[in-house]
């Protein structure tokens, strides 16, 4: 019957062992945790890493420690535009910026950076050239840039997102597995990454 | 006369210099034991203590607890900061638990090894790449230790140094070392050694009668040399090929091709996976340190290889960029 559950999952069964496989899992509590545990493989193994390993954690870490600048959402309608640059820093370090502006009120852009040494990657999106110049100064001094209203926090807190790259992803489960001829690989600190990559445990199991 | 000693020193030193250039001097038979002492020590004593593993500016604490009796080794290792995670071993039967998410990693045989117990075995295989020495005294967690040195002969792998307890062997402290640098290290902060333990430490903490786990069998399927159409061509020095599996997880049609190579000391593991069909250009890739591993990714090609070892960066893409394939069905 595990085949079967396999099977099904697989796409591999005709239509009267489909209703057969799934009366069984409905009545059997093993095979309906099969049936949970192949997708939590199969998603491990599928799409390891929309976020791979180290990356998601440490763009995290990095917002944590970042002064964050709270500025107003502003009151008018202005659609909020999101500028997302990337800036390959041949002296320093490679700076990735995720900037948020609201491309009308110029008095009151909505700003954020984040700077990442790692593969950080972001879109870039310009609309402007003249807004195009401004933008590597922007990211580098956000901070201290005069037109931002620092000091105003409000209610509603800019939340900044990162667009990150999902070109090269890992197969998290290698970790684990790799672990077993290194002795650091599980207890290294981040527990096996995949693990925080696999969909919620379903509500069926955990009843 | 003058003359005559500059001409003596000259002769001397010509004497003396050679025997710098050759090879390095293999370990010293004391040392070697002293790591054979950390091999077999915790295979003799109880042990109740908490570590402390550190890299970069990462610190995770974690609290262990492990007997020996005539059944053979128990251990319960419980990680006390961040996600909850607990290690669950008798001999060679390991389980993982991540409560969190409800999953338990189960391994029937497995090789893995923790904190203290790092070596490999055989050691022998460790002289060809790594100077054993021994060094100074030196105190951890309120105990005297012998420090032994494994200093890698070239760049292509990192030294490593060994705090020993010197009264049972136990291994207080290991640091991987990257030109000086320490990349990662353990170390026991609180240890108590040989004292009575009560099995109930050992149980599983998050293993209650109400929660349900789902398991993860870790299994693979032994091949013979060649068997998989994979290769690594051009090994860094001193790697030699462990193992090569198929890897499927039940339930999962797709098998993953897996190589291990190690240089005696340090483990490097070789993935081969079909890539998925979207986004068919080329990758290369190698992603942020963690701790002492490195991973790189690369696109042989329809397959995604990914080189994953706790070497520096230069050699995971060197194994990776050489692995080759010689089976254009290798899945089958």
């Amino acid at each position: 019957m595990k085949n079967k559950v396999s099977e099904l999952m697989d796409g591999e069964l005709d239509d009267v062992d489909i209703a057969d496989t799934i009366t069984h899992i409905k009545k059997k509590e093993e095979l309906l945790n099969d049936w949970d545990i192949y997708h939590l493989i199969g998603d491990t193994l599928r799409h390891s890493a929309a976020v791979s390993i180290d990356i998601a954690s440490q763009v995290s870490k990095r917002l944590d420690k970042e002064p964050t600048v709270l500025a107003p959402r502003p009151k008018t309608e202005h659609k909020v535009k999101i500028f997302a640059f990337s800036v390959a820093a041949s002296m320093v370090t490679a700076v990735a910026a995720v900037v948020w502006m609201s491309a009308q009120t110029t008095d009151r852009p909505l700003v954020e950076s984040i700077t990442d040494n790692s593969a950080l990657q972001a879109t870039v999106k310009v609309d402007s050239p003249v807004i195009s110049a401004s933008i590597p100064t922007l990211a580098q001094e956000t901070i201290t840039d005069k037109s931002v209203p620092q000091t105003t926090v409000q209610a509603e807190p800019a939340i900044v997102s990162a667009p990150l790259s999902t070109t090269a992803q890992i197969n998290d489960y290698f970790l684990l597995v790799h672990g077993e001829f290194s002795p650091r690989a599980v207890m290294r600190g981040v527990s096996p990454p995949y693990i925080h990559q696999v969909a919620e445990p379903d509500k069926r199991v955990a009843r | 006369m003058r003359r005559g000693v500059t001409i003596v020193l000259l002769l001397l030193s010509g004497l003396v210099l050679p025997s710098f250039a050759q090879d390095p001097p293999s370990a010293t038979d004391e040392a070697q034991e002293w790591l054979q002492r950390v091999v077999v020590a915790p295979r003799q004593h109880n042990y109740i203590g908490t570590f402390v593993y550190s890299s970069g500016g990462h610190m995770e604490t974690s609290r262990i607890v492990h007997m020996v009796n005539s059944e053979g080794e128990s251990e319960r290792i419980e990680v006390l900061d961040g996600s909850p995670r607990e290690v669950i071993r008798n001999n060679d039967e390991v389980r993982c638990y991540f409560p969190e998410r409800n999953t338990v990693v189960t391994e029937k045989r497995g090789l893995r090894k923790f904190f203290p117990a790092l070596l490999p075995e055989p050691l022998s295989k460790l002289n060809d790449n790594y100077i054993v020495k021994k060094g100074g005294k030196e105190r951890i967690s309120d105990r005297e230790c012998q420090v032994i040195v494994l200093e890698s002969r070239d760049n292509m792998r990192y030294s490593q140094k060994l705090w020993v307890d010197i009264s049972t062997g136990l291994l207080l402290k290991a640091a991987v070392m990257d030109k000086g640098q320490v990349v990662e290290q353990f170390v026991f902060t609180q240890l108590e050694i040989d004292g009575d333990i009560d099995e109930k430490l050992l149980e599983p903490k998050y293993l209650t009668k109400s929660s349900k786990f789902h398991v993860t069998k870790l299994v693979s399927s032994k091949m013979g040399k060649g068997e998989l159409g994979w290769q690594v061509e051009n090994l860094p020095p001193g790697f030699m090929k462990v193992t090569e599996v198929k890897r499927s997880l039940s339930g999962e049609s797709t098998p993953v091709g897996h190589i291990s190579l190690s240089d005696g000391l340090a483990a490097v593991s070789v993935f081969i996976e079909p890539a998925e069909k979207s986004g068919s250009q080329p990758i290369q890739k190698s992603f942020p340190r963690q701790g002492a591993i490195n991973i790189y990714t690369r696109t042989v090609g329809g397959n995604m290889v990914t080189t994953i070892g706790e070497v520096p960066p230069a050699t995971v893409m060197q194994i990776g960029n050489s692995v080759v394939n010689h089976k254009v069905n290798w899945t089958k």
